[in-house]
């Protein structure tokens, strides 16, 4: 009986102490699985005719979603020609920065991009596959018409694992990755 | 250590007496029913004076004895509100034997005003669910053992995570108590099922109103108490083994209870359990639904040390479940949402499988509890009590992460560990100046880190509260009151997007006040009033949320500037038992919470490289929130009842004179039970059917939501039940239902995938549960 109390005794202490000794505050634990993000994207224009004659315009949001707004370049494109687009995604989070583009073109079967524009005399085609063939959208052309305007182009990245279709693709399938528009203007 | 000892001593000391059966081998069983209305009584005490033995009648009334001599046998027969009674006869063989107890009405009057305990709030409107509802519901989660409460609805997300919604609110503002442990989970996010077996209970009390007063400030808008039976007190080993089968996602359930006392002397009791659920995808009217399968484990054990004045309980629990999640609901952005719902079914419908892949959840929660209680004949009941629970949290997103090695570690991205120790005391004194009543105090301590995407910050959270209760107790009535001070200190830990740790400390303070009356009505009928104020600091994730919900693809950003909510409320009960042929219980609410906080959509909607996202921000505003929940029973005739529950809430923002958005639609269940049997072996066999009703919740404010709200619908469901008669030491009990008979398409407001798929379709269900009961020679 004495025996048993002083067990009792003992458990209860212990249990204080226990409690007691987590009362030191607590730092917050490395972030040992900081998630990806994509936070740059970044359009190459090379006009066809003219190697030299680059384009380049970018979607920086460098500190992720959340916290400071994204800045947007516009896009302005000469009339009638035809542009070779490279497309490159990055993770500016990540130091070093890591690029999300080789990683697309990596699963190519599992994701594609699409274009469209306001702007009708805008049309687009890719130039680049997958190993089923099919496109993926990181290589591009833009071919502009002779009429000037101005208007939205919109840049969507879906990943369809399992779901991808042959060209031209289906952008209601999937989850969307990437949805970025640049206000454009042809002169 | 010593404990694992002892643990070992009596199972050794169980199969020791098991096999020495002695030559007195005469069986004596019987039954005890009420001597005017022959009605069976459940939880009679049966005292043999030559076994030394105490039993208690089941639900069918019935008690056993074996292994008795010949000769003479006495029994001793008391059960509280009627008169005890003593026989003595002579047996030479096995025996049934068939009592009747007078009832004792003066007693049975003061039960009317009288069935709480000293340290709780009887004036709080109430629902009891008993061991045999209990088993009828068995077999889901703890959500589908609550949902056919009046006044309580489910807020799901897709099938198997459902959490419980008591009068319109939940989450942070109602509180779980699973053995008396305050559950500590990560309550708040509204996909966060409570993390419980309901096998473990052998009792579950709804407690729907402010029980702030007695629980501390989570309970603002009701408590759930989940009480597993207490250990036998009478020596045997009792097992009890539960299964069910479910059409619907082929889920099977098989759940095990081993609990027993080698002798009467002894004061060691055990108690181990463990379940096993196993579900695939399920089956809506039309398509299965991906990636909808789920996987539980789950084991416990209790011993408990129990002397004349005082004892130890120890309870060690774990529960272990893997969810996966509809796929089809993880969207990449708001168009992708306004697809999902412009699609009459999902796009990538299914097959069968029980294969379970991202997204899904896996969650571990583990829980000590240590209890020790004293009595003293001068001074009252003591109980100290400490717990430590442990909770871990994974969620993994529909993708890997695209690089291929940090792919191959499969981290999940939402990743939280939540520890929390608690103490509690408790002191049930003596009468006093005519008050009898409970002083407590609590303290807890608890700390949250998180391993993957920032959603809510690391902290942690010191609680302390100390509260008092007294009852005043005449024969007609009961006043009683309760006051309680709580003190909250939450000390966060931000990490900001320059890698920089910001510390903020917030301190909460305030006091919670309850007051009651029950009142006898008639003989068997009391009215219940009962005024609370209670109030709740702002929770961590309202006040530092900040992220992308992948579930719903919404941008949500907590408020630091969020002071606490204080509520101030009213109810009133009727419970009537007055007529043979007529019973219900209504209750009726009305509450003001000042400073509610609620999530509210802003203008300019995010715009992420992902695209937009629609953003969310905490608000807070004066909210007013009344209603009713009834439920009632007709008995036409010994074979036919009719039972009949409804609720409604109603929820209006005082300051922008708009609904309240979430608030569950009216509901009505009618149900139709027939006991056609009259032949001994059929006599507890029944067949009810019954239709729920639920209408369109049109009460919400315009434009937070993204879909229109969808139509009533009809559920018909229907079970049969049948028990074996008069069967003490090996009972089974049989249950076949149907839910959704007639395979209706429908969708619930309340569910979060109602945007992407129907609910479940017909599901047809098998519920077996068989106990044995072994007596130990002493």
């Amino acid at each position: 009986m004495k025996k048993n109390k002083y067990i009792i005794l003992v458990l209860v202490i212990s249990a204080a102490i226990q409690s007691c000794k987590k009362e030191q505050v607590e730092l917050p634990a490395p972030i040992v699985n900081q998630p990806e993000n994509i936070t740059t994207l970044k359009l190459q224009l090379t006009d066809s005719a003219n190697s030299a004659a680059v384009i380049n315009a970018q979607y920086r949001d460098a500190d992720g979603p959340g916290g400071n707004a994204a800045t947007i370049d516009s896009l302005i494109l000469d009339k009638g020609k035809t542009y070779l687009v490279n497309l490159v995604l990055q993770d500016e989070t990540k130091s070093p920065v890591v690029d999300i583009s080789s990683e697309v073109l990596e699963e190519g079967k599992e994701h594609q991009f699409f274009y469209s524009s306001t702007i009708s005399g805008i049309t687009f085609s890719y130039n680049d596959v997958d190993v089923n063939g099919n496109p993926i959208g990181l290589k591009f052309k833009l071919r502009t018409s002779n009429a000037a305007a101005t208007g939205k182009t919109k840049v969507t990245l879906k990943h369809q694992p399992g779901v991808k279709v042959s060209a031209p693709g289906d952008i209601t399938k999937g989850d969307t990755d990437v949805e970025v528009e640049f206000n454009t203007r042809v002169k | 250590m010593t404990q694992f000892f002892k643990i070992i001593g009596v199972v050794l000391c169980v199969i020791y007496s098991s096999k020495s059966i002695g030559a007195c081998t005469i069986a004596v069983s019987g039954k005890i029913v009420d001597n005017n209305s022959k009605q069976t009584l459940e939880n009679v005490s049966v005292f043999s004076k030559e076994k030394n033995m105490l039993v208690y009648t089941d639900s069918s009334g019935s008690f056993y004895f074996n292994n008795l001599c010949k000769g003479n046998i006495s029994l001793q027969i008391s059960l509280l509100g009627y008169d005890n009674k003593s026989i003595s006869f002579s047996v030479s063989s096995d025996t049934i034997i068939e009592l009747s107890l007078k009832s004792n009405s003066k007693i049975l009057n003061e039960l009317v005003i009288h069935n709480h305990n000293d340290n709780e709030l009887g004036s709080i409107s109430k629902t009891e669910i008993n061991q045999s509802e209990l088993f009828s519901k068995s077999g889901g989660n703890i959500g589908d053992v609550l949902k056919d409460v009046p006044g309580v609805t489910l807020l799901k997300t897709g099938s198997s995570i459902s959490k419980p919604i008591i009068r319109g609110l939940h989450s942070n503002r109602i509180l779980i108590l699973n053995n008396g442990i305050r559950q500590e989970g990560q309550n708040w996010g509204s996909e966060h099922a409570p993390e419980i077996d309901p096998y473990i209970a052998s009792k579950i009390t709804v407690l729907k109103g402010a029980a702030s007063a007695r629980f501390g400030s989570d309970a603002l808008n009701g408590a759930i108490l989940i009480e597993p039976a207490v250990l036998p007190d009478t020596s045997g080993i009792k097992t009890e083994l539960n299964t069910a089968l479910f059409s619907n996602g082929r889920m099977g359930v098989l759940s095990a209870i081993v609990e027993g006392k080698t002798s009467q002397k002894s004061p060691f009791a055990f108690r181990v359990q463990s379940t096993v659920r196993k579900g695939g995808n399920i089956h809506t009217p039309n398509y299965f639904l991906i990636n909808s399968g789920l996987e539980e484990f789950n084991q416990s054990a209790a011993i408990s040390y129990k002397k004349k004045t005082w004892g130890i309980d120890v309870f060690g629990s774990h529960f272990n479940t893997k969810l996966g999640i509809f796929s089809g609901s993880h969207i990449g952005n708001l168009t992708d949402l306004q697809r999902a719902f412009e699609r009459t079914k999902p796009i990538d419908t299914s097959y069968f499988s029980y294969n379970i892949n991202r997204p899904y959840q896996s969650i571990n929660h583990y829980m000590l509890k240590n209890r020790f209680h004293l009595s003293s004949n001068n001074y009252g009941k003591f109980e100290i009590v400490y717990a430590l629970q442990q909770n871990n949290r994974a969620e993994f997103d529909k993708s890997k992460p695209r690089n291929d090695s940090l792919a191959a570690l499969n981290k999940p991205e939402l990743d939280f560990r939540l520890t929390t120790h608690s103490f509690d005391f408790l002191w049930e004194h003596k009468k006093m100046l005519g008050w009898q009543g409970s002083i407590g105090a609590t303290f807890s301590n608890q700390y949250n880190i998180y391993f993957g995407r920032n959603l809510i910050p690391n902290f942690q959270s010191i609680t302390g509260g100390i509260f008092i209760i007294e009852h005043y107790r005449q024969e007609n009535f009961e006043i009683e009151w309760a006051l309680r001070y709580d003190k909250r200190f939450l000390n966060v830990f931000e990490r900001d997007r320059n890698d920089q740790i910001n510390n903020y400390k917030l301190n909460f303070n305030r006091p919670s006040i309850s007051m009651g009356l029950i009142y006898k009505l008639f003989t068997q009928s009391n009215v219940m009033a009962n005024l609370s104020s209670a109030w709740r600091a702002p929770s961590v994730n309202e006040l530092f949320s900040n992220g992308i919900h992948q579930a719903n693809a919404t941008f949500e950003a907590g408020n630091r500037t969020l002071i606490p909510e204080y509520s101030y409320s009213s109810s009133l009960d009727f419970n009537f038992n007055e007529l043979n042929w007529l019973k219900f219980k209504a209750g009726f609410f009305a509450q003001q919470i000042n400073n509610f906080i609620f999530l509210l959509p802003v203008q300019p909607p995010v715009l992420l490289i992902q695209g937009a996202f629609p953003s969310f921000k905490y608000f807070q505003t004066n909210a007013f929130l009344y209603g009713t929940d009834f439920n009632s029973e007709i008995i036409f005739s010994q074979n036919v009842s009719f039972i009949t529950n409804y609720s409604l809430v109603r929820a209006k923002d005082l300051e922008n004179k708009n609904w309240i958005y979430g608030i569950p639609s009216d509901r009505t269940e009618l149900k139709l039970v027939f006991s056609p049997f009259t032949s001994k072996n059929l006599k507890n066999t029944s067949l009810s059917i019954s239709n729920l009703f639920v209408g369109k919740q049109f009460r919400l404010p315009a434009g937070v939501d993204y879909a229109p709200p969808p139509n009533a619908y009809q559920l018909i469901n229907a079970e049969l039940i049948y028990q074996k008669p008069n069967s003490r030491k090996n009972n089974v009990v049989i249950i076949f239902g149907v839910n959704n008979l007639l395979n209706t398409k429908y969708r619930e407001f309340l569910n979060s995938f109602r945007y992407y798929t129907d609910e479940m379709g017909r599901n047809f269900y098998l519920k077996i549960k068989l106990t044995n009961l072994t007596k130990l020679k002493k």
